[in-house]
């Protein structure tokens, strides 16, 4: 955490003072989250790539504007990400991605510190999850990676949205059961 | 611990997103930092200042041309400084408004983006609602069904026990009729009520009222003739079986020898082919041979069996009398 938070003061100093370096090393700890958070957001690829541009060319022109006593740089840089994400929204596949999911994505590790699980739990749930059967798999990574509502698998699946739901419930059965034998509670 | 999907409460729920979040950012594959350009300054400049050249020049002749076509006013003491106001509130107001309209796209974005998140659990409610609807509507129906199915149940066991409580009067009166005392006390046909009324439905089935055989093996096997009736008035009646609990019981050897001999006849019984005549006949004459049915008939009456081992003979003696029938 402290070698994280000096990383971090020292990207800020140095994008301030206008090192382009340290507008690299801002990118590549921060791009990932960005592009995630477009993605689940419903854009397509093409244009979450885009627009992941247009959110780190406000960053790098605006970065006068940042004040770190005011909060993180991972929040003024998702206030921007949604932003941007905002004025290019479109109707048309909204229904189809939760938003709260894409919101997680945006999410600094300070927000979820309280409530973050353990790397092993993590781990375990990785492990539990590719022992689920090739469909419950695909459910669960078109829910929980891409950020998809049930009408929302339903229509990449081809599937009833009831069968869906009924699908999930029980993936997530057995990755209870799962779970429980490698001795983690839920 | 919630069990309901979706619940942020539940500790699966909240496992699955963390993960899930992880692992978007990890295959985002987010594109190359853009490189802001250097600055070239003298080209800037460059292509600049003929611009700032050109406009400047606008300016100067729209204010030249403006000057020299307006009207004049009669100098009033203070009318200079009141236009000027008015201007500047007019200018004011125009500067408002253009900073409205401007904001105005932002706000309606805003709501539209306030209401994104809306239409998402909108719609997730709304396949829900959906779906409850069906599931109740499912399960109307089905308990209608079920109604249905347990009155249609409750009429067939009522017949079911009809038929059991019938089949053990008829035993009963049969095992009466063997006691050679008890055939002077024996009502005359048709005296009682309920005698009257067994004759009435036995006569409108085709069956002799005093024919206890018949009787017997049309409860026991209904609508079945033959050594086919005596074979299925077997099963349905679990002679082998309760032979089998009965012969563990019984005192005597005796007993026990002719219990062994009726779950041998059984055994015949149940491997008959019923459509060969030339079978039947044959075991029929196999039941014949032998002491079995005088046996039988000692058992019951110098033995004095009683309750279940009672009953059991007395439907061998009418199984075997139905196979003499039926030869």
């Amino acid at each position: 955490m402290i070698s994280r938070e000096c990383n971090e003061r020292d990207v800020i100093v140095r994008c301030q003072q206008g090192d382009h370096g340290g507008f690299e090393l801002l990118h590549a700890a921060h791009a990932g989250r960005v592009m995630a958070y477009l993605l689940r957001s419903g854009f397509a690829r093409h244009d979450a790539e885009d627009l992941c541009q247009d959110v780190f060319v406000r960053v790098v022109k605006s970065f006068g504007t940042f004040d770190p006593s005011r909060g993180a740089l991972g929040g003024w840089i998702a206030t921007i990400a949604r932003n941007v994400a905002r004025k290019h929204w479109r109707r048309a596949s909204s229904a189809q991605f939760d938003p709260e999911l894409a919101e997680e994505t945006l999410m600094s590790d300070d927000d979820t510190a309280a409530q973050a699980e353990s790397a092993e739990t993590i781990e375990g749930l990785d492990d539990c999850i590719d022992r689920l059967p090739g469909e419950l798999r695909k459910l669960i990574r078109l829910r929980y990676v891409e950020g998809r509502t049930t009408r929302g698998i339903a229509a990449v699946a081809e599937l009833p949205e009831a069968t869906v739901r009924l699908h999930l419930d029980k993936a997530r059965e057995q990755l209870r059961l799962c779970l429980e034998a490698k001795g983690i509670e839920t | 611990m919630s069990t309901q999907p979706n619940n942020p409460d539940d500790r699966l729920e909240r496992m699955l997103r963390q993960w899930g979040s992880q692992q978007a950012v990890e295959h985002a594959s987010a594109p190359q930092a853009p490189r802001p350009k250097r600055r070239n300054v003298v080209a800037t400049i460059g292509r600049w200042v003929p611009l700032a050249a050109a406009a400047a020049l606008v300016i100067v002749a729209g204010g030249l041309y403006e000057a020299s076509t307006r009207p004049r006013p009669a100098a009033e003491p203070g009318a200079v400084g009141k236009d000027a106001k008015e201007k500047g509130w007019n200018k004011l107001a125009e500067g408002y408004a253009y900073d409205e309209a401007e904001k105005a796209p932002g706000r309606e974005a805003d709501d539209k983006w306030a209401q994104r998140g809306l239409l998402g659990k909108e719609a997730d409610t709304l396949a829900a609602r959906e779906d409850i609807g069906r599931l109740r509507e499912d399960r109307e129906k089905l308990a209608k069904e079920r109604d249905e199915l347990a009155s249609e149940v409750k009429v067939l066991k009522q017949e079911l026990a009809d038929a059991a409580s019938a089949m053990d009067e008829l035993l009963k009166e049969y095992d009466q009729a063997q006691a050679p005392a008890a055939a002077a006390e024996r009502p005359a046909a048709g005296a009682s009520v309920r005698e009257a009324e067994k004759s009435k439905r036995l006569v409108g089935r085709g069956i002799d009222p005093v024919d206890t055989v018949a009787l017997y093996l049309s409860m026991a096997a209904p609508g079945e003739l033959g050594v086919s009736a005596v074979q299925i008035a077997a099963v349905n009646r679990k002679l082998i079986l309760r032979c089998g609990v009965l012969k563990d019981r019984v005192a005597g050897d005796d007993q026990a020898a002719l219990f062994e001999r009726l779950e041998a006849v059984l055994t015949q019984l149940a491997m008959l082919n019923a459509a060969d005549a030339e079978s039947s006949a044959a075991f029929a004459a196999a039941t014949r041979a032998g002491d079995l049915r005088q046996q039988l008939t000692e058992s019951l009456q110098h033995d004095g069996s009683q309750g279940d081992t009672r009953m059991f003979l007395l439907e061998m003696q009418l199984i075997l009398q139905g196979v003499d029938r039926a030869k």
